[in-house]
């Protein structure tokens, strides 16, 4: 199938979201993993985590890439009913794109609405989030007194850029170190996150090669020498509510999370590990839809990469 | 020459660096730094503590960076502006112009002597307090005056005066006129040496007396042991009004000329070291009668407003401002207080055209 990935509409280029963090703050997220480990249907189920009102206290501010994140979250709700939920995989032709998410925080949600007057919201081409169409209905017109600009001010908005790897790029940098150093966006990311599918883990032969895959996928990355300093890690352990508790399969997720720790923890500027399930199969209260997506929100919104200390920054040239 | 601070902010608000982009950018910063006056400073500063810029400052700020580089955007680009704006406020502080004794004192003021972070630049308020300080140490020294010599243009006048007489007298007259000429030169250069050394002499003078009698003031004072403004003893002030009277009063008679003896010199002597430790707390601070006294010449207005943390809690309107965020939960000593108030009164004065 043929995409046309347009501006302002699927998912934007390197060049279209210069424009976005050049303006605001923006934290650059880079999901990888193999095919069917959940990536697509991680970023559908934050977005639709929008639909009922504000997440975490973030209130969506806008979007350039609505259609994109429509498309992805359509087909992970057609899904769902079935078996075995998942959404469109990623295709090649999207590395190096990113949907973009913007949220507004640490307001009241008068204030967030009047501020959502922003010239990222694209205007609907296809239906669209409720909780977003009401906030753009209600948008009153902007006081025209006193005359400010946009510059400072409480810092109340944060873009998130998020990319994902398709799988063939993921079998590319298991099999070569320099196919990273090819790769734009993981020059650009603030947030590298790592998927693990538990799906797999369940499965006693194959558990070990996920963990493996991470590793490589990882140190590959890290020693491209590409990648900012200080830049987060995130490893996502999708499918959470398939694992039993106190089963083989758990023990061996807490045993791979403490060797992840061990190995990676002190290249990044931190490394969290996240427990999810964007969609599940059957009603678990203990695991419910969404779960974890809150704190992996909140963490890419909130983590700032640290930057050295301008009091004793050498001259760099 | 960038640092690694300037290229991680830089690369923090890009999705692809280029080194092309952050040359370009730094020489707006460059710029910035270079030519910004008093109140672009103060613009700077706050942007960094979560004030919003007017329009036309915004604009001017603007044209100044596009000037040194022209691919600059005329609007947007916000992210990078708040780092080309922390960037040029660090140029400043390592340079040489003396507005940057304008960012040291909002950059102190707004982070309350470097307890908080310019916006995404951590170290630069302390770059700022570390300024003030050793400005204040060096203030107050007097350079020697450097001993008039005029004996080589002494010499030349005299032998061409000399040289004027003999041609007279051999009634070589177009030679004397010409060597009365040089000679006429030479006058004027003698002259304008002493004019310099005068003009200089001078200065220094006055900058002595000033010291001296700054040191004189400062000494009375400090043994007055006394609020020169309310005419009351400071042991029978609270620790708020302490603070706040010691601000005022150095403030009277060392406006900006901050040298030693330093404030923390001052304190002491004033009111002995313990009593320098009490705490104050702003909420305290507000309701007390004998501040509000104190401050009632100093209430900021406008820009100053958006930096002076403790004093725009004076102001009528009682309208919270960013600046003053978490202040009501602090507790400072009475010499921190006191050299909070003290600057935040230079950085009113300085917004006010007062002499740099």
């Amino acid at each position: 199938m043929t995409e046309l990935l347009m501006a302002g509409g699927e998912s934007l280029s390197i060049e279209d979201s210069e424009a976005i963090t050049a303006d605001e703050d923006t934290h650059v997220v880079l999901l990888a993993g193999p095919h069917s480990c959940g990536k697509t249907t991680l970023i559908a189920a934050i977005y639709d985590m929008f639909f009922d009102g504000p997440v975490n206290s973030y209130n969506f501010a806008g979007s350039r890439t609505l259609p994109g994140f429509e498309r992805r979250a359509f087909l992970a709700r057609t899904v769902s009913d079935s078996p075995a939920p998942g959404a469109e995989r990623t295709s090649l032709a999207e590395q190096n794109r990113f949907l973009h998410l913007r949220v507004c925080f640490g307001v009241s949600g008068e204030e967030t609405v009047q501020q959502a007057v922003s010239p990222v919201v694209e205007s609907g081409r296809e239906r669209v989030n409720p909780a977003i169409e009401a906030e753009r209905e209600s948008i009153e017109e902007p006081s025209r007194e006193p005359v400010v600009s946009r510059l400072g001010g409480n810092e109340r908005f944060r873009n998130l850029l998020v990319a994902d790897w398709s799988g063939e790029i993921f079998e590319r940098l298991l099999n070569s170190r320099e196919y990273a150093q090819t790769q734009d966006v993981l020059k650009a990311c603030h947030h590298f996150a790592v998927l693990l599918d538990c799906e797999r883990i369940l499965d006693q032969s194959d558990r070990h090669k996920v963990l493996a895959e991470a590793n490589v996928l990882i140190r590959s990355c890290l020693d491209s020498g590409i990648m900012k300093d200080g830049i987060s890690c995130s490893v996502i352990l999708s499918k959470w509510d398939l694992l039993r508790p106190r089963s083989a399969a758990r023990r061996f997720v807490t045993e791979a999370q403490s060797q992840l720790e061990n190995l990676f923890a002190s290249r990044f500027g931190e490394l969290r590990v996240f427990r999810t399930a964007a969609v599940t199969r059957s009603p678990n209260p203990a695991v419910p839809e969404g779960f974890g997506l809150r704190e992996l929100l909140r963490f890419w919104v909130e983590y700032d990469m640290p930057l050295p200390d301008v009091g004793s920054s050498n001259p760099s040239s | 020459m960038t640092t690694e601070w300037f290229r991680a902010a830089m690369s923090s608000v890009s999705v692809v660096l280029t080194e092309d982009r952050v040359q370009q950018r730094h020489a707006g910063a460059l710029k910035l730094a270079g030519e910004a006056d008093r109140y672009m400073v103060a613009q700077l500063v706050a942007l960094g503590f979560e004030s919003q810029l007017d329009s036309s400052a915004e604009s001017s700020v603007r044209s100044l960076i596009r000037e040194g580089d022209p691919t600059f955007p005329e609007s947007g680009g916000n992210a990078e502006f708040k780092v080309l704006s922390a960037e040029a406020l660090r140029l400043l502080l390592g340079g040489r112009r003396q507005v940057a004794k304008v960012a040291a004192l909002a950059l102190a003021c707004s982070s309350l002597q470097g307890a908080l972070d310019y916006h995404r630049c951590p170290g630069l308020t302390n770059l700022a307090v570390n300024y003030l300080s050793d400005r204040e140490s060096t203030t107050t020294r007097i350079r020697p005056f450097a001993k008039l010599d005029l004996s080589d243009s002494q010499r030349l006048l005299v032998t061409q005066v000399q040289a004027v007489g003999n041609a007279l007298a051999s009634s070589e007259f177009s030679a004397a006129q010409s060597t009365l000429g040089e000679a006429s030169e030479s006058l004027e250069t003698v002259l304008h040496e002493i004019e310099t050394w005068t003009g200089v002499a001078a200065s220094r003078f006055q900058a002595a007396q000033t010291n001296f009698s700054q040191a004189i003031e400062s000494v009375i004072w400090m043994a007055s042991k006394s609020s020169r403004q309310l005419q009351k003893p400071l042991r029978e002030m609270d620790a708020s009004a302490i603070a706040v009277a010691i601000g005022v009063d150095v403030f009277g008679f060392k406006k900006l000329n901050l040298g030693p003896p330093t404030l923390h010199d001052l304190v002491n002597g004033a009111i002995g070291s313990v009593r320098a430790s009490d705490t104050l707390s702003m909420s305290t601070l507000r309701v007390n009668e004998d501040v509000h006294d104190l401050l009632g010449a100093h209430i900021p207005t406008g820009l100053a407003a958006a930096l002076t943390p403790v004093l725009s809690m004076f102001m009528p309107d009682h309208a919270p401002r960013p600046v003053s965020r978490g202040l009501e939960e602090m507790e400072l000593t009475v010499y921190d207080g006191a050299l909070q108030i003290l600057r935040e009164i230079q950085l009113t004065a300085v917004l006010e055209d007062a002499e740099l």
